[in-house]
């Protein structure tokens, strides 16, 4: 590791964050947009988030009174904890070659594990119950994730994504890396907060969600992390599924890749959108029924990668 | 079956006919002839408490009982005397009785003797002991505490249906309202939760309580009354008109014309449609299918257009006055909105089918609030709610008024007792709504619109039957004199309803909480019974002051 | 080093200690601070002797002149001379032990204070010292023979100090469960020790060592029945499924000075002697690797998995501590697995050998810490339940930011310290073929159970409201410092993990792994990479403490909790935290039937097994069972150690 290739590492993993923070809360516009269209509705302007989240980055920080200092100083360690993993895990620019499987999901979840605990020390009854169904919603959750890392690393010997990747080669095709690309899908919609899966949140089922105790930029700062890591799990996802390398080295590739990433990560939120609006929601038990169906799922591709399928 | 036919057949002492439908049986013992009546198997349908002082010295209580089979609206006399008057509770006997006659405790001061929950209903919590807002010595317009005073007293504990189930050391006692998003009116459910599982559940209601049966009293002339009534509810307003023109109607033994009888059913039909689609959108909203949501009230535009045509208003027909309609439906309007019909019924089909398909709807809605049929039948559940627990009762069928004379109802009617159930039956309500209103286009006759009568004669009384959107709503008009409502007692079919929904709610998860309690289709302004606003200040102000001034 | 000097920091190591029941006759303000102090300075030195040993190439070895045994049964006889000595493994044990003595001797002065009754801090001075010297003697003993003596004697002082405050009711019950399990498992104990030392024909550690290394392969007794009977023993001492019954009796209802020192040390004992037992004695047997292997997954998922249904903060704690040891055990098995199985990677077998190591330090650094945060929640509330507690996050502030450092330290999020030892459990394991990636997989799934477990934890009994006003609440001085002592070292291994990774280094020379652990770095497939945990560390907490400062300090304002318009008493409203996790309960209940059928097993066993013996008119005395069953027992390995003999082979 040269000097050279780690300060090109950490000037990518800079323009990636950078990129992110404003380019997140775009795409999230962009997704309520096409939501709206297929409800046949106009719906917000596209850059109504990012309009949000400058009100409420002007507004004093608002937090529950009877809660614990930690529900303070949540919001800035989940911020800082997203930012991070957006300089770790690559996305417009392939910035870190020591990227591993196990530092990127570690990262993730740290997102909403230090958020999901400012939630359940708040006084507000529905604090707590939206928490409590976002950790069991994320144990689920894990179990297929795991499974895919797994599996992943199992079939290719590695845990480095840029080794790894891509999963699905069409010269050795292997089943349990199928299962894995499904289950990874899967995990990515259900982390980022999609119908049917959309319920620490949700209201109409009673939940306050993990943002109810806060308001001003406190708020803030909690939705716009939450949105980066919602970007980040995707471009995990495409990092490990797209073959990268195919598009070349050098200047060029560079640009290529930058255009092909922001393409692919756009048409997932649209995708992820236009499946919102055709669902309902589900009630916690029935999410947690089915990500243990999937859970198996994910199970059988690490016992097919251990074995060698 | 005629009310003559009935005194004779059943033996009922002390029995008179005040009209076809309606026989009065006075009793010194209430608690001996309720167990008589008990063998007719009697719906109860609402209580009346009445001040009769400046006529006779005593307070009247009369329990509405609802025949069903027999098409009849029977009603139980109680005398109680000046002062302390005191009543035998019939509770025990009839459970649906509870909440009426803790109105009446309220409200009158009358005390029921039995009554297993003797707690306050209606009135706020700091209003002062012994003063009996609808006796006729309480003028209207008195408010007996400063505001101020209000907000530093605590909440008492005088909840309404408490269902226990187990508790544990340490309960959680989640507050669904009195404001929520997921609810759309204030009301407070206190839910006593175990993670994710409801072990006991307590209603508090009557948060928008206005105070329109003392106005009525007070304030406004017969025809009046037909406008406030209108404004009960924002969704089922028309059907409170209705009713209530026709309890004055019965009273004074007016006879509508046929024409006008149509126009009131087609218009009844039509707010059945606008207020069945408005729910299906609430219970998409409720299951997170906003798209649903969206596609069902856009379809529902439609029929606001349609009323809007017909009445000049797309909400609040301001169509009926006693003995008639105030507005014609001629041959463009009928053919319009026939066309329109046949749009809505093709959309909405394909709506059902969608959603029908939709696994994760299906499995959010079966088997989720349970309303077994000896739980509906014992609580009074009525409407929708109560066909879908197998309940075959419906007012168009059984009692015919309006325009439903001269049809046959169909009455869907499911087995299921859930969500799910409640759903379907207003599916098929939706279909037959569209059929009749077809039918009566069809067979409109010509006629006047408005009977011509004198004087309505007083302290007459009567009694307006109707099937809202959500079930029996009943209206008993004791007449006055000088053109004035002597006394005036709406009961919304959510009264019935709201009762039930504290056993639907123990024992399931929280999660499913608010579509189980919009299944029952709630309606509190109905329920609580005008609150005017002014726009500009945005505060409120009196209806008295509103009407002088306008 | 010169031997001498060494000689006499062993003998003065227990000196002390063995003080401190004197202290007794004076008065309590001495007792207290004496005992402490004097504890302090044993736990420093035997620190000390650690880090040296850890230094020194070869093993220092001494044998004791006095207190040996000689027994002649001829034609053999056999020679039990006390050696003491430290080698690369013990000295790392000796640092562990070192540093939660030393932490659990501070907190101990701020403990004495919550003893209600002097009975008590009596049997507590007499007890705790104990328990301490025959930690250390354990681990400094070179002889398989003397081993077992303190063995033994250390399970019983284990058992007087768990039993030192306890109600009548609370001791009946942890013997129970001893009984059950860790009384069987120490015959078999025995009886594996009694075996290898015929089988070897000596008792010293090195003897065994050279001996075992040549009879593994073609020896039954020596590659399966020894070890076996061995690892049964030790796995009651560390609480691996199936004999893992009594851990959360000892663990939840015993004192926290108990519990505490138990966690961080008594269970690193027997991480110890499997340690040496299986990487140090015997060489890479496949089929142990594999046991080894299924044994702690089984263990971390059925520990933790538990722990989500618990409700009380010191049995979710046990349950917790009984899965953390899972993963150590599962990174030893893995170790020797890779290297037995394929020489698919010696350095893989190097990290996960490591990772055993390293997690077993980190578990003892911030279970310890729990463990006293728990205690000095009790201590200020009286309470132990999950339901009632609540409130102190704002009442014991330095106590809750250390409990929340332990929290996330235990849930493997990064740049804390638990971080890096599941990573290196992870490299180890998942990169490979056949049974590993399994378990891999399994050990990333349950850390997402610890972390939302201890979500539940952190909140109830810190974070959240107070459920009931707890008054004055007092945070002792020296309860903290032991605390943030802990706490500081967990954020310092995890920030800087290749100081702790140097001594590990150092320490896994001792054993047969052939590949060296690379120089101070946490290790990567290819070449040379940064630690990622530095970087980390170096962006969050900065980042974190800018954004705090910036957006959220002094320009917060703080509103009351919103309840919809009602008026509520918050304690009313909260959600009990026991029943946090019951909807996941309900839908994953498979895996939950599945360990409580096996528990029910055991218990059904133990019944069954009695009734029989009544049934047969014994009477169900234990000690006079316990002798009958240990004589046929070792009557039996001594006949197969005496045919061994004369059988060729």
């Amino acid at each position: 590791m040269t000097l050279q290739t780690t300060l090109y590492m950490c000037v990518a993993g800079l323009i990636n964050a950078l990129a992110l923070l404003v380019y997140a809360p775009l795409l999230d516009g962009i997704g309520r947009k096409i939501k709206a269209r297929i409800q046949r509705r106009k719906g917000p302007s596209v850059m109504q988030t990012i309009y949000d989240l400058r009100k409420l980055y002007g507004i004093r920080a608002i937090v529950d009174g009877l809660a614990g200092n930690y529900a303070r100083y949540a919001p800035a360690l989940s911020m800082a904890l997203a930012v991070m993993a957006a300089l770790m895990i690559p996305s417009f620019l392939p910035s870190s070659t020591y990227c591993d499987l196990i530092i990127a999901a570690y990262l993730l979840i740290a997102v909403t594990v230090a958020q999901t605990y400012a939630s359940l020390s708040m006084s507000i009854p529905y604090s707590v119950i939206g928490g409590c169904r976002e950790a069991s919603i994320m144990m689920a959750s894990e179990l297929c994730f795991a499974g895919a890392i797994a599996s992943i690393a199992a079939a290719y010997g590695t845990l480095y994504v840029w080794r790894a990747s891509p999963i699905i080669r069409l010269e050795s095709l292997k089943p349990s890396m199928i299962i894995a690309a499904g289950v990874l899908s899967i995990v990515a919609y259900v982390e980022s907060m999609n119908l049917p899966f959309e319920i620490s949140e949700a209201e109409p089922e009673l939940a306050g969600g993990t943002m109810i105790g806060y308001g001003g930029r406190s708020l803030a700062l909690v939705m716009h992390s939450a949105m980066i890591r919602k970007a980040l799990f995707i471009s995990f996802v495409l990092d490990l599924l797209f073959p990268w390398r195919a598009l070349g080295a050098g200047l060029p590739g560079i640009a290529l890749r930058i255009i092909v990433f922001t393409v692919l990560l756009t048409g997932a939120y649209v995708v992820m959108s236009m499946l919102n609006a055709v669902y309902g929601r589900y009630t916690p038990g029935q999410a947690l029924r089915t990500l243990k169906r999937v859970g198996i799922a994910s199970i059988a591709a690490v016992i097919l990668a251990s074995i060698g399928y | 079956m005629r009310c003559d036919e009935f005194i004779s057949r059943y033996d009922l002492e002390n029995a008179v006919c005040l009209d076809e439908r309606l026989v009065l049986v006075k009793a010194e013992n209430t608690t001996e002839v309720s167990e008589k009546l008990l063998s007719l198997s009697p719906r109860y349908s609402t209580c009346v408490g009445i001040d009769y002082r400046p006529i006779n010295r005593s307070y009247l209580v009369h329990h509405v009982l609802a025949l069903d089979k027999y098409g009849l609206y029977l009603v139980l006399e109680a005398r109680a005397h000046d002062p302390d008057p005191v009543v035998e509770s019939i509770t025990n006997l009839f459970p649906a009785a509870n909440w009426h006659e803790r109105e009446v405790m309220d409200m009158l001061g009358i005390k029921f003797i039995g009554h297993p929950e003797p707690y306050r209903l209606i009135l706020p919590d700091d209003w002062p002991e012994k003063v009996y807002p609808l006796r006729k010595d309480y003028p209207y317009d008195r408010k007996p505490v400063e505001l101020a005073e209000i907000l530093e007293r605590p909440t008492p504990r005088n909840y309404t249906v408490s269902i226990r189930r187990g508790s544990s050391v340490s309960e959680a006692e989640i507050p669904l309202g009195p404001y929520h998003p997921a609810l759309h009116e204030p009301e407070y459910y206190e839910l006593v939760i175990e993670g994710e599982r409801i072990v006991e559940a307590r209603y508090r209601g009557f948060f928008v309580h206005r105070g329109m049966e003392k106005l009525a009293e007070s304030r406004l002339t017969v025809n009046q009354v037909a406008f406030l009534a209108e404004r009960i509810c924002g969704i089922c307003g028309y059907t409170h008109a209705t009713a209530y023109c026709q309890a004055v109607e019965e009273a004074a033994d007016i006879e509508v014309p046929a024409r006008a009888e149509y126009i009131r059913g087609i218009l009844l039909e039509i707010e059945r449609l606008h207020s069945h689609l408005l729910w299906f959108g609430v219970a998409f909203h409720l299951l997170g299918f906003d798209t649903g949501f969206m596609a069902t009230w856009r379809l529902r535009e439609k029929i606001m257009d349609l009323a809007e045509l017909l009445t000049g208003n797309r909400k609040t027909y301001g169509l009926n006055l006693v003995g008639g309609v105030r507005r014609d439906i001629d041959e463009s309007k009928a053919h319009a909105v026939l066309e329109a019909l046949d749009f809505i019924e093709e959309k909405f089909k394909k709506l059902v089918r969608l959603v029908m398909g939709m696994h994760e709807i299906i499995a959010r809605t079966k088997n989720i609030g349970i309303l077994t049929r000896e739980d509906a039948k014992k609580l009074g559940a009525v409407g929708p709610h109560a066909r879908a627990s197998g309940l075959d009762i419906d007012v168009r069928r059984d009692c015919p008024y309006a325009a439903y004379k001269y049809v046959d109802v169909s009455v869907p009617v499911m087995d299921g007792c859930d969500v799910l159930s409640r759903i379907l039956v207003r599916f098929e309500e939706i279909i037959e709504s569209v059929r009749l209103i077809r039918v009566f286009l069809r067979e409109m006759p010509k006629g006047g619109l408005m009977a011509e009568y004198d004087d309505i004669p007083g302290l007459r009384i009567g009694i307006g039957v109707t099937e809202a959107p959500r079930g029996e709503d009943i209206h008993y008009v004791v007449t006055g004199r000088e053109n004035k409502i002597y006394r005036w007692r709406p009961r919304a079919p959510s009264y019935m309803n709201l009762a039930t929904v504290p056993h639907m709610l123990v024992g399931e998860k929280l999660a499913n909480a608010p579509i189980i309690i919009a299944s029952i289709d709630p309606c509190f302004s109905c329920t609580d019974h005008v609150v005017v606003i002014d726009r500009s200040s945005r505060k409120k102000i009196p209806l008295e002051k509103a009407l002088r001034e306008t | 080093m010169e031997i001498a000097q060494l000689i006499t920091y062993f003998l003065i190591a227990p000196v002390p200690i063995l003080l401190i029941p004197v202290l007794l006759l004076w008065r309590k303000r001495v007792l207290y601070i004496g005992s402490s102090l004097l504890a302090c300075i044993s736990s420093m030195i035997i620190l000390v002797l650690g880090v040296f040993g850890i230094l020194v190439s070869k093993p220092i070895v001494y044998v004791f002149p006095w207190f040996n045994i000689q027994m002649s049964t001829h034609p053999y006889w056999f020679y039990f001379p006390v050696i003491l000595g430290i080698d690369k493994i013990s000295s790392y044990f000796l640092i562990i032990l070192g540093i939660v003595s030393l932490t659990s001797s501070i907190y101990m002065h701020g403990y004495y204070a919550s003893l209600k009754r002097k009975g008590e801090v009596t049997r507590l001075v007499l007890s705790y010292p104990l328990l301490i010297l025959f930690m250390y003697l354990v681990i400094i003993v070179q002889s398989l023979f003397w081993f077992l003596v303190f063995w033994e004697v250390m399970g019983f002082t284990t058992q007087l100090l768990i039993a030192s405050s306890m109600k009548r009711g609370g001791v009946v019950s942890a013997m129970k469960y001893y009984l059950l399990t860790k009384g069987p498992a120490e015959l078999m104990i025995a009886g594996g020790i009694v075996s290898i030392i015929i089988s070897s024909g000596d008792a010293s550690y090195a003897t065994v060592a050279h001996v075992l290394k040549s009879l593994v392969g073609h020896n039954l007794l020596a590659t399966i029945v020894a070890p076996g009977l061995f690892l049964a023993g030790l796995m009651a001492k560390i609480g691996l499924i199936p004999l893992h019954s009594w851990v959360p009796e000892a663990y939840g209802e015993s004192p926290t000075m108990a519990s505490s020192l138990l966690s961080g040390a008594a269970s690193k004992i027997g991480v110890y002697m499997l340690f040496r037992l299986f990487m140090y004695f015997l060489p890479p047997v496949f089929v142990w690797g594999i046991v080894l292997s299924v044994f702690g997954t089984a263990t971390l998922i059925y520990g933790t998995l538990n722990a989500l249904r618990q409700y009380d903060s010191k049995r979710l704690l046990a349950y917790h501590s009984m899965g953390q040891l899972g993963y150590v055990v599962l990174a030893i098995g893995a170790s020797i697995y890779l290297a037995s199985y394929q020489p698919c990677n010696a350095l893989l077998s190097t990290v996960a050998a490591a990772a055993a190591l390293y997690h077993a330090f980190n578990h003892s650094l911030f279970k310890t810490l729990l463990f006293m945060s728990a205690g000095a929640a009790e201590y200020a509330l009286n309470e132990r339940s999950l339901d009632l507690l609540g409130g102190l996050g704002r009442m014991m502030p330095l106590t809750s930011l250390v409990a929340l450092i332990a929290s996330f330290s235990i849930s493997g999020l990064p740049p804390f310290n638990g971080f890096v030892s599941k990573w290196m459990i992870y490299s180890s394991t998942m990169p490979c073929s056949g049974l590993l990636p399994v378990c891999g997989f399994a050990a990333m799934f349950i850390s997402s159970v610890t972390s939302a477990s201890f979500m539940k934890y952190y909140t109830s009994v810190f974070g959240r409201p107070a459920f009931r006003s707890p008054g004055e609440v007092r945070e002792p001085l020296s309860m903290v410092t032991a605390m943030m002592i802990l706490a500081c070292l967990c954020v310092l291994f995890g920030v800087a993990p290749f100081i702790p990774l140097m001594m590990i280094g150092h320490s896994l020379r001792g054993t047969w792994l052939h590949q060296p652990f690379p120089q101070g770095l946490v290790p990567v497939i290819n070449g040379v990479a940064l630690n990622p945990s530095i970087i980390i560390a170096a962006v969050v907490f900065p980042l974190s403490g800018l954004i705090y400062d910036v957006a959220i300090r002094d320009r917060t304002r703080t509103v009351p909790g919103w309840f919809c318009g009602a008026k509520k008493i918050v304690a009313r409203t909260m959600p009990q935290p026991r029943h946090y996790f019951d909807e996941y309960e309900s839908v994953f209940s498979e895996i939950y039937v599945i360990g409580d059928t096996i528990h029910s097993g055991l218990i059904k066993t133990g019944h069954f097994v009695k009734s029989i013996l009544q049934r047969k008119s014994f009477v169900f005395e234990a000690p006079l069972f316990m002798a009958l069953l240990a004589s046929l027992l070792i009557l039996i390995l001594l006949i197969i150690g005496l045919l061994q003999g004369v059988l060729p082979g």
